[in-house]
């Protein structure tokens, strides 16, 4: 079982990521910020996180700079609803870059690529 | 008795001469009568006129009817008188008188010759006095020469048949002849002076007559006069002789004259006596008046001769007035010019103008037929003409401006004026250039050191009677003024239209910047508010759908669901839009063909161009150049304008899509059939959120016009009858071969990145 981690301030969004994911076969854990999220991984182990960038406070980019710090192998696919920090090279850390929709099918599509062409190393 | 009071004719009254014979009589014979006598001496002279011989008689019937006379005729002799030795006496006596009558006579004509001289002199001044008055009343030398030649012509003046006026041209060194007048034969000759007799006109009205309308009479003997020109030099021609010797010369004889009388003046003008004289002026002979009688052959007198070296005294100061007042006049226009040049510097900033009216003075002031003014430019050696006046286009006209071209390179290459004043006998002129201008200027036009051109002036007209017909150092002089004015007024035009176009571009730069700033304000606002709601859209669509798969398929809700499912979509592909103009960065630029990016996005709309039966109208040129452009963004433009023009065509119109080189760009044109869009509408057409009122967010031409503008190209849209819309797409044929690498796919070799990140990239 791959364990996904979904942040995002947004509740609703959280709420739908989790379900639908899970129906996918994952665990799913959510995060509301970025350092709940680092907590987080601190604390578990996880195969990929979903990171939404606009997020009050510490934002998705700095999330990824610290996860980067000591997890380095860890996927990240960024979820945001810009597409304009695909120019931003910070973001080029992170192994994808999807834009948000109501329409999860491409979500999902890169999350199981990610997944299955790369067993996580632990 | 009655004493005669009868006056003569003379105005001398008889009776005061008889009563002098009386006393003289008495007197002589000591006869104490003394008009004392009962038979008065004078009763003799009731019918007495001087002049009449019988006055002896008459006398000595009165001496012998006065007895007082008698008595003491007869006392002093100391005897009676017989009748005979009375009569002897008387006789005697009569004699004594008739003497002393002739004496008397004769004093009294001389007196009479003397008055009638004085009144005469008192004539021909006064005459003199009026030709004066008129004279000096004029400045013009027209003028004044047509009233020389009507006082020595007029009956009611000096009367002479005809006359001529030479004046001496010091610059050319000859005696030209200017005007004449004097009717041309006998018959002319008679005509006139039955008519001046018949009308009796003052000598103010004949110079009044003379003198009215412009320029020099156009007569036979003015012809004459113009076709005179001597040199002045002596033993030429009487004329010359006269003004050099400064004395008149009345040939009476013309056979038998002394001197020379030129073949030329023998065959124009002598035909029997003249007179000539020096036309002085404070020593100094500035022409000569000729004058004779030929049709009344009246001999010409010495006092005539007077009279005309008076009036020639008066009109050399009339005419030496005149010269003055015309160089007064030149020099005052000159003034007046420069004035003129300096306003119209200030008053124009415009390059051409300031050309043009430098050109137009310098020829006018001067008196040139034609004048150039030439731009220099000093770093490429090169000159071009900037303004013309009077040169036409025709092949003449042409030869000569490379004669100015020529000149003005002289007076640039040398920084000083060339003047040529007579290209004819100049050796560093050609035989065609020398047929083209006789008289030349150029000058260069200096400002602060730079030379920044030149004028030339060629063919001078003459301004005035005392001008001539070449350029003379006067002219250079003032055309070197000019100049200088000129030449900082050109400057001065040439850096304000620096200015300009440098504000103009400045002006550009900012609305740019203006608009720039506007848009990415609105992105930035955009961008915020797509985020905003794409949050809420993505929850709202995403549990819609999950809600929709755990349905079953009969389920009636799964209507309702779909349609928030479609209208999420619609909501979230508006915010694509959105974002795509709000994510505008930098574009990927690549060497690409135009005509691929046409056809791909012609294929892109395909579907919506079979929905709307459109017929297009391909016409891509082959041979165009590739250019350096962001495939994508570019490829959006076209559809965008692809879709705007397929909302605005009526169903199966036509699109035309044409490629073009067009300069130092390349267009893409895209036109379709519909409505012409009103002016105040295209204004708009790229404002962002405007929209024609028919669905779309206002954002696909903005969005196309700002990628356009990213490529350093624009979008240009017109309408005309055939087109309903035209938008042309201008993109620069860049030489610009920078192929900076921007974001990567990076996707696609995650592993070299995350190296390059370990390296410490």
């Amino acid at each position: 079982m791959k364990t996904l981690l979904v942040v995002d301030d947004d509740g609703s969004c959280r709420k739908l990521y989790e379900s639908e994911f899970s129906d996918e076969g994952y665990v799913v854990a959510g995060a509301s910020s970025g350092p709940e999220a680092l907590k987080l991984l601190e604390a578990s182990k996880f195969d990929l996180v979903i990171l939404d960038v606009k997020m009050p406070g510490m934002d998705g980019l700095d999330t990824l700079c610290e996860i980067m710090k000591t997890k380095r192998n860890l996927p990240v696919v960024i979820n945001s609803a810009y597409g304009t920090f695909k120019s931003n090279f910070t973001t080029w850390n992170a192994e994808a870059y999807v834009v948000k929709s109501s329409n999860l099918d491409e979500l999902k599509r890169t999350v199981r690529a990610i997944l299955e062409q790369k067993p996580c190393p632990r | 008795m009655t004493e005669s009071k009868a006056a003569g004719s003379d105005g001398v009254e008889v009776s005061s001469v008889l009563k002098c014979w009386e006393y003289r009589a008495c007197d002589k014979l000591g006869c104490p009568a003394r008009g004392a006598s009962d038979v008065r001496c004078w009763i003799v002279s009731r019918d007495f006129r001087p002049g009449v011989s019988t006055t002896g008689d008459k006398y000595l019937e009165s001496c012998a009817l006065c007895g007082v006379f008698l008595a003491r005729l007869e006392r002093s002799v100391g005897r009676r008188l017989s009748d005979g030795a009375v009569a002897d006496t008387v006789r005697f006596l009569a004699q004594e008188m008739c003497l002393y009558e002739g004496a008397l006579r004769k004093a009294y004509e001389g007196l009479k010759v003397e008055h009638l001289n004085l009144e005469t002199r008192i004539h021909e001044f006064s005459i003199l006095f009026k030709i004066c008055n008129v004279m000096h009343g004029t400045m013009e030398l027209e003028k004044i020469l047509k009233i020389i030649l009507a006082s020595v012509t007029s009956g009611n003046a000096l009367g002479f048949n005809r006359a001529m006026i030479l004046l001496v041209d010091e610059e050319r060194g000859v005696l030209s002849g200017r005007m004449g007048t004097g009717p041309s034969s006998m018959e002319e000759a008679a005509r006139i002076w039955s008519e001046l007799e018949a009308s009796n006109v003052s000598f103010e009205a004949v110079v009044r007559m003379s003198t009215e309308g412009p320029g020099s009479p156009d007569d036979a003997l003015t012809r004459t006069a113009k076709s005179l020109v001597f040199p002045l030099k002596p033993g030429i021609d009487v004329t010359v002789d006269s003004v050099l010797g400064k004395q008149p010369l009345h040939i009476r004889d013309i056979d038998s004259y002394g001197g020379t009388i030129s073949q030329k003046l023998r065959d124009s003008f002598v035909r029997c006596e003249f007179v000539v004289v020096p036309i002085m002026t404070k020593g100094r002979a500035m022409g000569a008046l000729v004058a004779d009688n030929v049709f009344s052959r009246r001999p010409i007198t010495e006092e005539e001769v007077d009279l005309l070296l008076g009036l020639a005294h008066q009109a050399g100061l009339a005419v030496e007035n005149a010269a003055v007042y015309e160089s007064m006049r030149l020099r005052l226009s000159e003034v007046a010019t420069l004035q003129e040049v300096g306003k119209g510097i200030l008053s124009t900033t415009s390059l051409a103008e300031v050309l043009e009216l430098i050109a137009r003075i310098s020829a006018q002031v001067i008196g040139a037929k034609g004048s150039v003014l030439w731009l220099y430019e000093e770093g490429q050696d090169r000159i071009t003409p900037g303004a013309r006046f009077g040169t036409g286009e025709s092949i003449v006209q042409k030869s000569l401006t490379e004669l100015g071209e020529k000149l003005a390179r002289w007076a640039i290459a040398e920084k000083a004026p060339v003047l040529v004043s007579d290209c004819g006998s100049d050796p560093r002129f050609s035989e065609t250039e020398k047929g083209l201008a006789s008289s030349v200027i150029a000058v260069p036009l200096a400002a602060l050191g730079n030379i920044v051109g030149a004028i030339t002036v060629y063919d001078k007209v003459a301004r005035s009677d005392f001008d001539t017909s070449m350029f003379d150092r006067d002219d250079e002089k003032f055309l070197v003024i000019l100049a200088d004015q000129a030449a900082i007024a050109v400057q001065n035009a040439r850096l304000f239209e620096t200015i300009k176009e440098t504000e103009k571009r400045l002006r550009e730069t900012q609305a740019l910047l203006l608009r720039t700033e506007k848009l990415a304000a609105l992105g930035e606002m955009s961008a915020k508010v797509a985020h905003e709601i794409r949050n809420p859209l993505t929850s709202i669509g995403g549990f819609a759908r999950r809600v929709n798969k755990n349905l079953k398929t009969n389920d009636p809700n799964r209507d309702y669901l779909d349609v928030i499912i479609k209208e999420t979509e619609r909501l979230e592909r508006i915010l694509n839009e959105q974002l795509q103009f709000a994510q505008l960065s930098r574009p990927r630029l690549q060497m690409e063909d135009i005509n691929s990016v046409v056809e791909e996005s012609l294929r892109l709309v395909s579907e919506e161009t079979l929905g709307r039966k459109a017929r297009v109208l391909k016409k891509l040129s082959m041979d165009l150049p590739k250019l350096l452009l962001d495939y994508d963004k570019i490829k959006q433009v076209l559809i965008n304008i692809l879709q705007n023009a397929l909302k605005f065509l009526p169903l199966g119109g036509k699109i035309r899509v044409e490629t073009k080189k067009a300069g130092d760009s390349v267009q893409v044109i895209i036109a379709n059939e519909g409505e012409r869009i009103p002016g105040e509408l295209m204004d708009r057409l790229f404002v962002p959120f405007f929209t024609s009122g028919k669905d779309g967010t206002g954002l696909g031409l903005a969005v196309a016009y700002q990628i356009v503008r990213e490529h350093g190209g624009e979008i240009r849209v017109k309408s005309d009858k055939e087109w309903g819309t035209v938008f042309c797409v201008c993109l620069p044929v860049s030489t610009n071969q920078d192929r900076r690498r921007t974001v990567g796919d990076r996707r696609a070799r995650p592993a070299d990145r995350r190296k390059r990140f370990q390296e410490g990239f």
